[in-house]
């Protein structure tokens, strides 16, 4: 997902191959049983924290990464959300306590 | 900023007084950290604001987050930490402001005021590079007036729109469910339904997508 400028305006632009070529593919990959984007939200602070101890956050919420795989939106508030919390765990490292 | 435990966070933020205050304090300290951080670190699109500016912005967001916060305690349920959670709302509050202040002048009538669905196969090449075999052009015509077809035939009017503004245009669902008077859990349903019905139409046409990516990504 292209969520940049608050300054630059999206215009329409010209279609071209790769416009094609990414509309085929958010086709074919559409799964059956794809959760919404609210399910998800629900369970990714969850899936995150679980993530980020190492532990196997797919095999325990399946469907968060199925459509974290599907959903270009969700996918990019994933990575937001992953690199906020990484920047605050570094930043916890490198105060002393006290 | 003190390390409390979810049970800590809960009872402070549900308390009154001093008590209440501080928590609130320190949790909008640390949500402006982190938006602080994602506003300057990772959105190379604001690069050109100041640091003031992006300040400005994250204690903006984080003020609507911290009621968010406030409003939603009860529904924590403490499968995360407290600070995730508050951090997934305050990530959600940014990114949408921002999704809509930057699609705001965008209207879903552009998509397709021209009366076409697909490109043809000669706006496509419009580059001289991008020529193909002549060969090639055919098929690939083929295959676009086969999903044009698909896509006005199999699709309703709000499926096709809604499609069209995603997949092709990049535009955020929340942004489209909100120019189409629906919500982002509805919008994604209708898309993705979409999604399913080409899927099948295609594979009844027995059309893989190693096939199409060979035809159309090969330029």
């Amino acid at each position: 997902m292209n969520d940049t400028s608050k300054s630059e305006p999206p215009k329409r632009h010209h279609c071209g191959h790769q416009d094609i070529a990414g509309l085929m593919r958010t086709i074919f990959s559409a799964e059956d049983d794809d959760i919404t984007c609210g399910e998800c939200y629900d369970h990714i602070d969850e899936y995150v924290d679980m993530l980020r101890a190492g532990e196997d956050a797919a095999t325990v919420l399946p469907k968060v990464k199925t459509h974290l795989a599907q959903c270009k939106c969700c996918e990019m508030e994933f990575k937001a959300f992953i690199a906020i919390l990484e920047a605050e765990a570094d930043r916890d490292r490198d105060t002393p306590v006290g | 900023m003190t390390d409390r435990t979810n049970e800590e966070w809960l009872a402070d933020l549900s308390s009154t007084g001093q008590q209440r205050a501080q928590a609130i304090e320190d949790l909008r300290k640390r949500l402006e950290r982190g938006l602080f951080f994602y506003l300057s670190h990772e959105r190379s699109d604001l690069g050109g604001r100041s640091t003031e500016d992006l300040q400005h912005m994250a204690q903006d967001f984080v003020q609507d987050a911290l009621i968010k916060v406030l409003d939603n305690l009860g529904s924590f349920r403490a499968e995360s930490l407290f600070t995730t959670w508050a951090t997934k709302i305050a990530t959600r509050v940014a990114i949408s402001e921002l999704r809509r202040a930057r699609w705001k002048d965008y209207s879903l009538e552009t998509i397709t005021s021209d009366g076409e669905v697909m490109p043809t196969v000669t706006s496509l090449d419009a580059s001289p590079t991008d020529m193909p075999q002549p060969e090639d052009h055919t098929e690939r015509q083929e295959i676009l007036d086969l999903l044009d077809d698909a896509i006005n035939t199999a699709l309703t009017d709000r499926q096709r729109t809604a499609l069209l503004a995603h997949a092709v245009e990049g535009m955020p669902v929340e942004e489209i469910a909100r120019r189409m008077d629906t919500n982002r859990n509805a919008l994604y349903k209708l898309i993705h339904d979409a999604r399913i019905k080409l899927k099948h139409y295609l594979e009844q046409q027995e059309i893989t997508l190693d096939y199409l990516a060979d035809l159309f990504e090969t330029t």
